[in-house]
């Protein structure tokens, strides 16, 4: 059964993570098993603050995307000289997916539309730089008086505070990739890139565009770090392992990942290569905690049964589910029981990325969808790493050995802090 | 929502918290200390709470749940809360 009016098909992925950069090696690392996991040091000035473990993306330059010098100039003179990693993700991401769609984004005007989401771009630079900052004046004159402190402390850090305004991330992007029309800056927390997707799809579906591009990442680093070790959500073997039974959180990884979405028939037209139909989503809010997921609601399962409603999709349909996995007890526990109540007695595969590319926070629900298409187009499932005991508690078919079979449909799904629950689901063309 | 008398209370907090966590109704003292002393975990005692806001129709801060560890303390929040949302109508 497919859903009446206009189709929305993926045409282009530019997904960047550590286990490779660009579709190819990006794929290749995932099923090498490459997950570019490294310990990070931050000093300050020569002596250590914090290690940590990062899924970090290797030899990362934006001048190898192809990307026109001048719009990378012109970003490059607006800006502090810190680079802002996270825009240079997107940017090198958008560029993939431009150039893996085959589309011309030069000619003026494309007609592309552009929904960027992103948690808080810029945030570490920001906050490493007031505390560089902050020292230097203190350091320099002890004696400085508050109203002094902040004025000058202001005029040091307010071009890079100014940079971190999501509509500058907005703008660069679609000065760079000449988007002239409807443009969006949302977040949504670790789901964000499944409600961009939704929101590109609707702009479709209302006939407004016939191509978006759909961008998230995120560059974590010291700051995102010490946040969710302060929270123990942090696991000191760099190990995350999803629904296991001595779960004790995530590591995170660098990232970024472009989707270009297309009206089907406009995509038929110009022989795009289609990696699959994107056919609904499921959302539900809680609206209750931060970081404690509402164990004994329903919206996760109901964000999972609408978007099974929305595509006219069965529940044993779903060849693969690719769950958000953050290999802590109570948000696994949230969506084994989510997952296990609404494909109860199917057994349906499920899988979760972040052991191989860490999680991308914002990003990371486009990075691992990414890998869900390429999965399958390819007919594979990737395994869960790390995890080698399925917690009991957790009723769920836990892929443990990668599968190599004939994939038609697949589950993206996601439950977020602050309770955002998000599910995609998408079929392989004929 | 549901009308609870606030004398009905605490019957209803042991019989959810007897429902939720498997435990004898018998056993829930109102001093007892629901992780140490009745094994219940951090799932069930979120758990607990969103079932208590389903039965009563209040919103409890998740961050309380860690500090409602004895039926007596979730007892008193519930009053206090019901008692807030009453005033609010009022």
């Amino acid at each position: 059964m497919t859903k009446p009016g206009r189709r929305i098909v993926v045409t282009g992925l530019g997904p960047i993570a550590s286990a490779g950069i660009g579709k190819g090696p990006f794929w290749q690392g995932i099923i090498q098993k490459n997950t570019g996991i490294e310990v990070v040091e931050n000093l300050i000035i020569k002596d250590l603050w914090e290690k940590f473990y990062l899924h970090k993306v290797k030899d990362f330059n934006i001048k190898n995307f192809g990307i026109n010098q001048d719009d990378l100039d012109y970003i490059n003179n607006w800006k502090e000289k810190e680079d802002n990693v996270d825009l240079l993700f997107l940017l090198a991401a958008v560029k993939l997916a431009l150039d893996d769609s085959k589309i011309d984004y030069e000619s003026e005007p494309n007609h592309l539309g552009l929904v960027v989401t992103h948690e808080n771009p810029g945030l570490e630079q920001l906050l490493w730089k007031t505390y560089r900052e902050s020292f230097q004046l203190l350091k320099s004159d002890p004696g400085l008086g508050e109203k002094d402190f902040c004025y000058q402390l202001t005029e040091k850090i307010i071009k890079t505070a100014y940079e971190t305004q999501t509509f500058m991330q907005l703008f660069h992007l679609a000065r760079t990739f000449h988007v002239h029309d409807y443009s969006f800056f949302i977040s949504n927390a670790c789901a964000s890139g499944l409600y961009a997707v939704e929101l590109a799809a609707d702009l479709i579906r209302l006939g407004k565009f016939e191509q978006m591009i759909v961008v998230a990442g995120d560059c974590p680093d010291v700051f995102k770090h010490l946040w969710f070790k302060m929270i123990k959500m942090y696991p000191s073997d760099g190990k995350t392992k999803p629904f296991a039974r001595e779960g004790k959180g995530f590591v995170m990884g660098e990232g970024a990942a472009a989707l270009i979405l297309e009206e089907y028939e406009y995509a038929k037209k110009r022989n795009a290569h289609i990696y699959a139909e994107y056919l609904g989503g499921g959302f539900k809010l809680e609206g209750w905690g931060v970081t404690t997921p509402m164990i004994g609601g329903s919206f996760y399962k109901e964000a999972i049964e609408k978007s099974l409603a929305a595509g006219c999709v069965h529940g044993e349909e779903i060849d693969v589910i690719c769950a958000h996995g953050v290999g802590t007890s109570a948000s696994d526990y949230y969506e084994a029981k989510a997952i296990s109540d609404v494909f109860q007695g199917l057994n349906t595969p499920t899988t979760a990325f972040k052991p191989y590319i860490g999680h991308n926070l914002g990003g990371s629900t486009l990075v691992e969808l990414a890998i869900l298409l390429l999965g399958l187009e390819n007919n594979v499932i990737p395994p869960v790493l790390n995890t080698q005991e399925l917690d009991p508690k957790m009723k769920i078919n836990l892929v443990q050995k990668e599968i190599k079979k004939e994939i038609k449909t697949v589950l993206k799904t996601c439950s977020a802090f602050a309770g955002y629950n998000a599910s995609l689901v998408f079929r392989k063309l004929k | 929502m549901q009308d609870v008398e606030l004398d009905e209370i605490e019957n209803k907090v042991k019989e959810m918290i007897s429902t939720a966590t498997g435990i004898e109704l018998e056993k829930i003292k109102p001093e007892v200390h629901l992780y140490r002393d009745l094994g219940v975990d951090s799932i069930k005692g979120i758990e607990l709470v969103v079932a208590l806001q389903q039965k009563f129709g209040l919103r409890v801060d998740d961050a309380k749940i860690q500090e409602l560890v004895t039926p007596r303390l979730i007892v008193e929040e519930m009053k206090r809360l019901l008692a807030k949302k009453k005033d609010q109508h009022d």
